[in-house]
């Protein structure tokens, strides 16, 4: 998990997002994967959608929920956990105003499904940074080739 | 084809535009060789294609040869595509890939400019290139060999400069099938092995008409339509097993596992190629043997994992405007799933019932 000083938002560049009836269907152009978020993984989501720290998002849907004890917290660390992992999220220097838009009055687990099955369609170079310059793909200064 | 004006080329990424110019000249000079410029309506635009090369001339005209337009037509092209196969033409090859690559395992290198204007795509296990440049309505494709290209690529020539070509207009490519009956259709969604083309020639078989079976293009808005690219039909050896009559003019059935032959169905039956069509729901076809052959209410969602993902990542570089695209044509249409437990003709039936119905 990140740390008190890391904040993170959508990778839009390489992550697009619509949402239908509640539901996030999330798509990552260059791992080739797409994911299904449900319950509170929409406001995990749309919390960082302006950029912030995940442990200020557990707190603050906690707090909106009134979300006591132990499971709780924790499923919502996972869920921080799988979009950090899986690059839905990334990382960036600031955060910005908190979101107030929620998905319902009443605590429902974050459910997060993620779909590989098109995996093997990717072959492209995957897509990281855009800048004005060197258009995309740019690896990053220093950056690894995984 | 609807497109934004050309934009005075804004020069935000001169190493691309520098590469994209190399290609198309290389490309541009050698097809002058070709006395025939070929000219499709695909998506109510004109393209144009001059080719170098005589075997990848047919690669690439086979199945857009049902969208054949008189050359020198009144209007603009929106596109002017010149292609050359350098092992038949000669000439030189075009410089290295001189971007950065996240990872040297994939074999294709994708750049697109941030103003996307300018596209670059190299494959470097066949060593083909394809360049877009918005601004000058021109594009090219250079292959060293074009004997070496899959043969499934003859399935939707072009496809990646359309894809391009598309994405700042209301239409963008679908990995979908269309069936369609005096002028309304159903979008078929799903990934490959789905049931999509067989639900295609079962529907073929009982009267009605197709758009395409693989991609097609769509526009969203308050009146959903599709457009046929391609006359091809792709059917594996279970599908041609239904339809043992189609076997005669399948073509390059090839052999190794998941291998698919092509129909051209503007040489079998040009009749049942549709044009265009408007759109009046999505249908997601699920094979399930031993279950009744029904049509379903489908969560949109489902529909939208159904089509989405699969043709952004068939079809790169305009996968923002694709993604966005899409979604609204789900939000727009109803959705259905096609569960398929019984023969294709059933499925076919029920298809046809559904257009019958309307769009409830």
């Amino acid at each position: 998990m990140g740390s008190e000083r890391m904040f993170y938002k959508h990778n839009d560049e390489q992550v697009a997002a619509e949402e239908f009836d509640g539901e996030f269907v999330l798509i990552n152009f260059a791992r080739g994967t797409y994911f299904s978020l449900r319950h509170a993984a929409v406001d995990v989501w749309r919390q960082f959608r302006n950029g912030a720290n995940p442990a200020q998002v557990e707190t603050r849907i906690c707090d909106r929920f009134s979300v006591t004890g132990d499971v709780g917290p924790a499923e919502l660390k996972r869920c921080i956990q799988v979009l950090i992992d899986e690059q839905l999220l990334r990382v960036v220097e600031a955060p910005g105003p908190p979101v107030e838009d929620w998905s319902s009055q009443v605590w429902k687990a974050p459910a997060v499904e993620v779909y590989s099955d098109l995996q093997d369609l990717i072959v492209l170079d995957p897509v990281h940074e855009v800048d004005n310059t060197s258009g995309w793909p740019r690896r990053a200064a220093g950056g690894d080739d995984s | 084809m609807e497109l934004t004006a050309p934009r005075a080329h804004a020069q935000v990424d001169p190493q691309a535009a520098g590469l994209c110019a190399a290609v198309l000249d290389l490309a541009e000079q050698a097809s002058r060789t070709s006395a025939r410029e070929h000219a499709f309506r695909l998506c109510d635009g004109l393209v144009t294609l001059r080719v170098a090369g005589g075997g990848f001339e047919a690669h690439l005209t086979r199945a857009l040869r049902h969208a054949a337009d008189a050359p020198g037509a009144v209007q603009a092209p929106a596109l002017r595509v010149f292609a050359v196969d350098a092992r038949a033409a000669g000439g030189r090859p075009p410089p290295a890939w001189p971007f950065p690559y996240a990872n040297a395992r994939h074999l294709e290198r994708l750049h697109v400019s941030e103003d996307r204007c300018v596209y670059l795509r190299l494959d470097e296990d066949t060593r083909t290139w394809h360049v877009f440049d918005r601004a000058r309505r021109r594009a090219a494709i250079w292959t060293e060999d074009a004997s070496r290209l899959p043969d499934w690529e003859q399935s939707f020539p072009l496809r990646t400069l359309l894809n391009w070509l598309l994405a700042p207009s209301p239409a963008t490519l679908a990995h979908a099938a269309v069936v369609c009956e005096g002028g309304r259709g159903l979008l078929l969604a799903g990934a490959g092995g789905s049931g999509k083309s067989t639900t295609t020639v079962a529907c073929l078989e009982i009267g009605l008409e197709t758009c395409g079976d693989d991609f097609v293009a769509v526009t969203g808005g308050d009146a959903p339509r599709a457009h046929a690219l391609f006359d091809t039909i792709k059917l594996d050896e279970r599908s041609l097993a239904y339809f043992p009559h189609l076997a005669a003019h399948a073509v390059a059935a090839g052999s190794g596992p998941g291998s698919k032959a092509r129909i051209h169905l503007s040489e079998l039956s040009p009749m049942r190629l549709c044009a265009g069509c408007s759109l009046t729901a999505i249908v997601v076809p699920r094979v399930a043997p031993g279950e009744p052959t029904r049509i379903a209410p489908l969560p949109k969602t489902a529909a939208l994992r159904a089509l989405v993902p699969s043709t952004v990542f068939l079809t790169r570089g305009a996968e923002i405007e694709t993604t966005a695209k899409l979604g609204d044509l789900v939000r727009r249409l109803p959705t259905h799933e096609l569960c398929i437990g019984g023969a294709p003709e059933e499925a076919a039936r029920c298809l046809r019932a559904l257009l019958a119905r309307g769009s409830s």
